[in-house]
Parts: structure tokens; sequence; C-alpha cells
């Protein structure tokens, strides 16, 4: 099947009427914890996960990824009326943003906010339409050795590329691959780490690691800090001017194809994406001079990456079945639960699932730039809802999200302490993205290592013999030490 | 407590772990590198974290977050939540969920008693028609059945 016809097939995929309504419902969810600060798309779909152990895996699927997706459009209506993010991806959309909202032009700035993440987006779903089957038949060409070194090389990325200091996040990662390992090892059939709990026999669930860690942790994190309710701005007249309109139309390109980049990446991701594109706007900008005081081209290049960047985030989770950041984790944590095994042999196996998720990313953008617009009035009123009834629900959500993966409380008992446990690493400098993305991939990991040394004989040259192993290997150990070596060379001027 | 002071605390503690953790492998097979046993991993985990946490102890900077934070708040949340898992089969779902959202209401989010009953009993029955009914999830019945 060409891109093309697969798109195509995806579309029809994608327009039936089940599939249709969990996307808008996905959308619209998205938009909605968006804009809701303290409500992220990873607590979110962690939430709603029991919902769709019923539910058709495509429908899934498509309503999850819309959750993501339309959390990047919600997000920076907050950062833009309100000047507080609604997601850490539209952190610096609230600089130009909000300062333009301050001198009237708000509805300006949401305009372009909507257009440049619409625009973005399409053609990153086009990106990875062409992009994903290319990975896919490289990818098939992979073995244990090159598998392996692929998470390796994963890992490393997500605590060199994510929030924060690495040797924190690597700390992370070690932490992940070490809960991974409790349970029954799937070789010997001895039990590691698990002191004698049946539960454990099985390993640590994930569902309730997320809900802990995204779900419990968040609240706990705003019951502590106490906040003010924030106030927004009014919006005014909807549409850019006609410099405002030519401004942010480069600026989107350029914040567009960042954004696709670094979204491939593990732990780079729409945060990453839409902070590079702003810094490059900085550099690359003819309104440069104007960024931080309220220019357009700080709102759309910022919002064009995130929203580029939660799409091509899809590439690496679609064709390699490595998730590139927590919601990814979570959306293939929910396709394994249906049976799925998203990986090279997704395109031809599942082409359903494959193009009808992608198609479905045309529909929901489609319908947040119509809805979004018209309905920004209705989305700001969420920011008056109280948290004293949002907390309690997230948190009771939590336990029953928990409880019903296996049915029983001990699930509930495990989300309580993975979201004490989150709440204190967070506390002490520890980001919780980084163990949960190596808590999925912790027994791919062992498992293709291990077949990796079997198949060689134990001969550990294995992974330096192999190009593909090697390459990717080099990869890992350059981006871990690289930034090092730069810092150690003396500066010059 | 200074940024070192946490960052100290965190590194000493994550070799704590690390150590533990050493030890409850000890037994596990390390096998060879022809054939990898199930010590081997776990093995190779407590020596990178032990390293990795060390470095942190030694080097690490963790700024606190601004503004005022309470404690309290936090371990009540927990405990109600951990009520709730041990409740929930003898109680069943209706009447665990309302008394645990009421609780947190009341004591959390420090909303009027009248208030936080009649809210936490309707949202507690929303949630069961969601979840139970709409959803087919199933839930002890407890005293209900």
């Amino acid at each position: 099947m060409t891109p093309f016809d697969g798109l195509l097939h995806g579309l029809l995929v994608a327009v039936q009427p089940l599939h249709l309504g969990f996307c808008l419902l996905g959308v619209l969810v998205g938009t909605a914890v968006g804009v809701l600060p303290g409500l992220g798309p990873a607590a979110t779909i962690a939430l709603l996960l029991p919902a769709t152990y019923r539910l058709d895996p495509v429908a899934a699927a498509i309503m999850l990824s819309g959750i993501y997706y339309g959390s990047q459009y919600g997000g920076s209506t907050t950062a833009i009326l309100v000047k507080v993010p609604g997601e850490s991806s539209s952190l610096v959309t609230c600089y130009d943003g909000h300062e333009m909202a301050r001198r009237g032009r708000a509805g300006a700035a949401l305009a372009i906010a909507a257009l440049a993440s619409f625009a973005a987006g399409t053609l990153a779903i086009l990106g990875l339409g062409l992009v994903a089957p290319l990975v896919g038949r490289i990818a098939l060409a992979f073995g244990p050795a090159e598998y392996a070194m692929l998470m390796l090389l994963g890992l490393v990325l997500v605590a060199r590329l994510g929030q924060g200091p690495v040797v924190p996040a690597l700390i992370m990662v070690v932490l992940g691959l070490m809960l991974a390992t409790v349970g029954q090892d799937p070789v010997s059939g001895l039990e590691r780490h698990t002191f004698g709990i049946q539960e454990l026999i099985d390993g640590i669930d994930l569902v309730p690691v997320f809900l802990g860690m995204y779900g419990v942790a968040e609240v706990l994190a705003q019951i502590e800090r106490r906040e003010p309710p924030p106030r927004p701005v009014p919006t005014g007249r909807l549409w850019p001017s006609r410099e405002e309109a030519r401004a942010a139309v480069p600026a989107a390109a350029r914040g567009g194809a960042i954004g696709f980049v670094l979204g491939v990446l593990p732990g780079g991701g729409a945060t990453l994406a839409s902070i590079a594109a702003y810094l490059a706007e900085k550099r690359f900008a003819a309104g440069r001079d104007r960024l931080g005081q309220g220019a357009v081209e700080g709102v759309a290049a910022p919002e064009a990456a995130n929203n580029a960047a939660a799409t091509s985030a899809f590439v690496p989770l679609l064709t390699l079945g490595i998730p590139a950041n927590g919601v990814m984790a979570m959306i293939l944590a929910a396709l394994t639960l249906h049976g799925l095994r998203p990986g090279p042999q997704l395109v031809t196996q599942q082409p359903d699932l494959f193009w009808g998720v992608i198609a479905s990313m045309y529909v929901g953008n489609l319908a947040l730039l119509v809805l979004n617009l018209p309905l920004v009035g209705l989305f700001v009123q969420l920011l008056r809802l109280p948290y004293a009834a949002l907390g309690p629900l997230i948190l009771v959500t939590c336990l029953i999200g928990a409880f019903a993966v296996t049915g029983h409380a001990g699930e509930a008992v495990l989300a309580v302490a993975f979201g004490a446990l989150g709440h204190g690493l967070r506390k002490l400098g520890f980001e919780p993205t980084p163990l949960v993305l190596a808590l999925v991939l912790g027994r791919p990991f062992e498992e293709a290592l291990r077949q990796a040394l079997q198949l060689a004989r134990g001969d550990a040259t294995v992974f330096l013999t192999k190009p593909i192993a090697a390459v990717l290997l080099a990869a890992a150990v350059l981006a871990l030490v690289a930034p090092l070596l730069l810092k150690a060379r003396p500066r010059h001027g | 407590m200074t940024a070192r002071g946490r960052a100290i605390l965190g590194g000493l503690s994550l070799i704590v772990l690390a150590a533990l953790s050493y030890w409850s492998a000890a037994d596990l097979p390390v096998g060879s590198l022809r054939q990898p046993g199930p010590g081997f991993l776990p093995r190779v985990l407590a020596a990178a974290l032990a390293v990795l946490a060390a470095l942190h102890a030694w080097r690490g900077q963790v700024e606190a977050e601004p503004g005022e934070t309470q404690q309290r708040p936090v371990i009540l949340v927990l405990g109600l939540m951990l009520a709730w898992g041990a409740l929930l089969t003898l109680l069943g779902f209706l009447p665990t969920t309302a008394l645990l959202l009421i609780g947190l209401m009341r004591l959390v989010w420090q909303v009027p008693a009248a208030r936080a009953a009649l809210y936490g009993s309707a949202a507690a029955l929303g949630l069961w028609l969601l979840f139970v009914k709409l959803l087919g999830v199933s839930l002890p019945a407890g005293l209900l059945a």
C-alpha cells in the first residue's frame, strides 16, 4: 500500500460513525484538559484507560491520540488569556501570547495559535504517513541486538533531552528498569524482588504506576501549593491583521519543521520542541527584537512546533514500538491491553489501526480548528471550576482505574504508593517521565539483551560487529558524553 | 533545607535502595555471557544506581519549589485513599467512595460539611452510574449486595 492509498484507506476507517464519535470526544476532552492547569494529557489518558478496556482498539487509539494533540490546542488558550500554561508545552507561548492579549489582541493571538497548530499538525500527519512506513521497513531487518541498542539509545535520549539535569534523569531510568525486573523472570521462572508478595509475581502493572505518578502526584502538588484561581483576559476580535498573518506564516513553518524532528526523538516531545522553536525565532525571525513584547512569531512558532511534535511522536511508537514520551507509553499500554504489539509489522498487519489513527488526526485537527475558535469562551469557563470539585474526582477516578485492572484492592494501594513516591521524587528534583518510559521498555530491553547474547553464543562484541547495532550504540554513548566534552573544552572570546 | 542538602538526602536514600536491591537479588544466578541469568541485570542496575546516586549526592543541586508548601493535607489525602483501598471490599463501592469524597472535600479542601455530604454522595452515585452501569466495570457491592 502506498502512503497515499494508506491515508485514503485510513480516512474511510476514521469517518466510520463510531470512530468519528470517539475522535471528536477525544479532541474535546483533550482541549478541556489542555485548558485546565494541573490536569495534563498523561493523567487524563491514564484515567481513561479503564474505559477503553471494552472498546474496539482502533476507536480507543483514535480517542487517546485525540486527547494528546487536542491538549496542545487547549494549552495555548490558557497561556494566552491567563499567562498560565495549561500544558508545559505552551510555556513559551505565555510570553508573547499574553503580551498580545494585554494589548487587546487576544483574539488574534488565539486565532494565530489555532491556525499555526492546524497547519503544522496537518503537515506533520503527511510527514508521519510518509516517514513511518519507511522506518517500519528498515526496522524489519532489526534483530534482538539492534532492538536492545535502539532501546538503550531511547533511554539515554529520554534522560538527555528531558527537563532538568542529566544525572537525576538517569537515576530515574535505572529505577524504572529496576521496577521492570520485579516479578517472575520469563526465562528461568525464578522470582525477582517480589519479597514473597503474591501479587507481584506477574510484575508491576503499568496502569497503577501511570495513575499514581501522573494523576495522584499531580493533585498532591496542587494541594501543597494552593494557588489562587487564575483570571482570564477578555478575548476581543478574532482575526489577525494582514501584517500579523504575514509574520506568522514563516514562523509557523520553522516551528513546525523543528517540532516534527524533535517529536520523533524519545524525551524530545512537545515541550522541548516549543522551547527550541522559540529560541530559533530569537535568532532568525524578522521581528526578533520584539520577541517577548507581544510578537506574533512568539505565538506561531512554539504552537506549530508543539503540535507537529505531538504528531511525529507517533513515528517511533507505531513503527518500532518505542514510546517517545509518557503519553505514548500509555497509548502503547492501551494497545498492549488489546493484544496489539506496535512494531514494524503494524503497517502491514493492522492497516486499519495504523492508517485509521493517522487519518483520524486529520479529522481531529479540522474539528479542533472549527470548534476551538467559536468555543474558546466556553473552554475558558472551565477555569472557574473549583479545584475542590476537580481534585477529589481525579483522586477517586485514579483509585477506580487502578482497581479495575485486576479487581484487587492491592492495585489501588499501588497507585497511592506510586502517587506518594512520584510526589516525593519530584520534590527531590526527579521527574517521573524517564522512570515511566524505562518501566515500559524494561522487559523488552532485557529480553532483547539476553537473546542477542545467546544468539551470539556469549560474544558481547555482537553489539559492535553488527553495523546497525554499532551505530545505535555509538549514538547512545555520544548522546551521553558529548555535552560533557563540549563543556570541558575551554571557551574563547 | 538547602539545595545541596536535598541532593545529599536524595542521593543517600538511593544508595540505601541500591544496596537493598543488590541484597534482594543476591540469591539469583548471574549466569554467563552465553546464557545470562535472572540475576544479571538486577546486579548491573543496582551498581549503576549506586554510582549515579553517589554522583548526585556529591555534585547535585536541588532547588526548592517557590512559595509556601503544606504537608498535612498531602498526608491526609494519602491516608484517606489507603482507607478506601482497605474498606472497598468490606463496605462496597458506593458507601466507601461517598465517604472518601466527603472526607476529601471536608478535611482537605474545607468545603462546609452539609455541602460536602451532598456533593460527595451525588458524585459517588454519578461515578457508580458511569463506571458500573455505562462502562461495565465490576466494582464490589459490599453492604448493598
